[in-house]
């Protein structure tokens, strides 16, 4: 087989990535004896027989042709590399303990983490808790005995009327309403009476202008 | 004794990847030396065409046989064992590629390259061996010198002989995308081929 025709099947495969297993034995034979074609194409042999043999190595050669001609075709999968197998499978298993060991380690902090975070919300529940009891029980009172009813009405309340009871019997006229207010606060208030008349507390001693032109009662607890 | 290793190398042999795999999850570690033993030299060489030199395939190889053991519970059993390894493999493999792409360099030492390959032919002519292990070493610096996407096609179809579908499988691409970029490595690498031997 003449040189140009190696080259030939070697730019058909290229192209097409098929050559029968004449031409690739024809280029295999020739490259034995030429030595410009072998080193040109020694190194492509074995991509070119796998596409016609469907193996990285001499395949379906003649057994006695393998040998002298194998240094063509390459691969032969098997053979001692590094690392050995027992290596590898003893650092695989020393690595997977060390993932569960600190798979533990980690499942230990995220505990303690949610211990931590338990305990401090407890602290902040409890100082809730203990803020609550900032809170007082403020008694609202308003002598109207000709009144037939009472609320006070304020920013604690958002400006809904909140009835008040007359004291005891009713008959001195004392109406009365106790509320828990939080500590350390300044409101803002009136009373209502029957619905309709608005009037600042009168045992209060400061009062403030409110945007209706009347005055409002302060009170700071 | 003998026969009794023989019989354990033939289960060995008839076990599928499935059932190996299957044997592994259930707590039996020792069968997941079977699989080390099936894929260590391809997914050797795939690291070694990947990276370019033996220290980083071998370290490569371990890690990849460490991830595999690792997440092995996330293999669905019914699937096809060997383009999962392999995803895996390729997946590892191309992280380390991008985060040493600047340091990683085909080994200039070409002996090391050499003894890093496997010697399968004990008794042959030491000329001819020499020669085979050399073209081994230009082979996989040539599928080195590849664009990425070209080198992984050409390391499963190639080295690991796989087909055109299992590749398309793995890569999750069309098996006609497959077929143009084994087009196009095929025209590279008989340059570079070519001009390794010859110095053209």
């Amino acid at each position: 087989m003449a040189c140009k025709k190696v080259e030939t099947l070697t730019d058909l495969w290229a192209e097409n990535g098929i050559l029968t297993k004449d031409e690739y034995n024809s280029i295999i034979a020739h490259i034995k004896s030429c030595r410009d074609c072998s080193l040109k194409y020694s190194h492509l042999m074995p991509f070119i027989n796998r596409d016609v043999n469907n193996h990285f190595t001499a395949g379906t050669l003649p057994e006695k042709d393998i040998l002298s001609i194998q240094k063509y075709t390459g691969f032969h999968l098997t053979g001692s590399i590094n690392p050995p197998i027992d290596s590898i499978m003893d650092n695989v298993l020393n690595a997977q303990n060390r993932f569960n060991r600190n798979r533990r380690l980690h499942r230990v902090m995220s505990a303690a983490a949610a211990v931590v975070i338990i305990f401090l919300s407890s602290i902040f529940l409890f100082s809730y808790i203990q803020n609550s009891k900032t809170e007082v029980l403020v008694k609202f009172s308003l002598t109207a005995p000709e009144a037939r009813s009472v609320s006070v009405v304020g920013d604690f309340n958002n400006w809904q009327p909140s009835p008040l009871i007359p004291e005891g019997s009713g008959k001195n006229g004392i109406w009365e309403l106790r509320i828990k207010l939080k500590k350390g606060r300044v409101y803002t208030y009136n009373f209502l009476i029957d619905g309709k008349t608005w009037i600042p507390d009168p045992a209060s001693p400061i009062k403030v202008k409110d945007d209706f032109g009347g005055e409002s009662s302060l009170i700071h607890i | 004794m003998l026969i009794l290793l023989g019989v354990r190398l033939k289960q060995n042999h008839k076990q599928s990847d499935l059932e190996i795999v299957n044997k592994t999850l259930q707590g039996d570690t020792a069968a997941f030396k079977i699989i080390i033993e099936r894929y260590r030299d391809y997914l050797y060489r795939t690291a070694l065409a990947f990276l370019g030199n033996p220290e980083d395939a071998e370290d490569a190889l371990q890690e990849i046989f460490i991830n595999v053991y690792r997440y092995l519970g996330t293999f669905r059993l019914g699937m096809e064992f060997r383009p999962w390894i392999y995803t895996t493999a390729l997946n590892h493999l191309k992280k380390i590629y991008r985060k040493k792409k600047k340091n990683l360099k085909f080994s200039a030492r070409e002996n090391e390259m050499l003894e890093s390959l496997p010697d399968n032919s004990k008794g042959a002519d030491p000329q001819i061996l020499a020669e085979k292990r050399d073209t081994e070493a230009a082979v996989l610096r040539a599928v080195h010198l590849l664009q990425e996407d070209l080198r992984v096609v050409v390391t499963l179809y190639y080295l690991n002989e796989m087909s055109t579908r299992e590749i398309s499988e793995i890569l999750n691409l069309g098996i006609e995308n497959i077929k143009s970029r084994l087009y196009r490595a095929r025209k590279i690498l008989k340059k570079i081929l070519k001009k390794n031997k010859t110095g053209l």
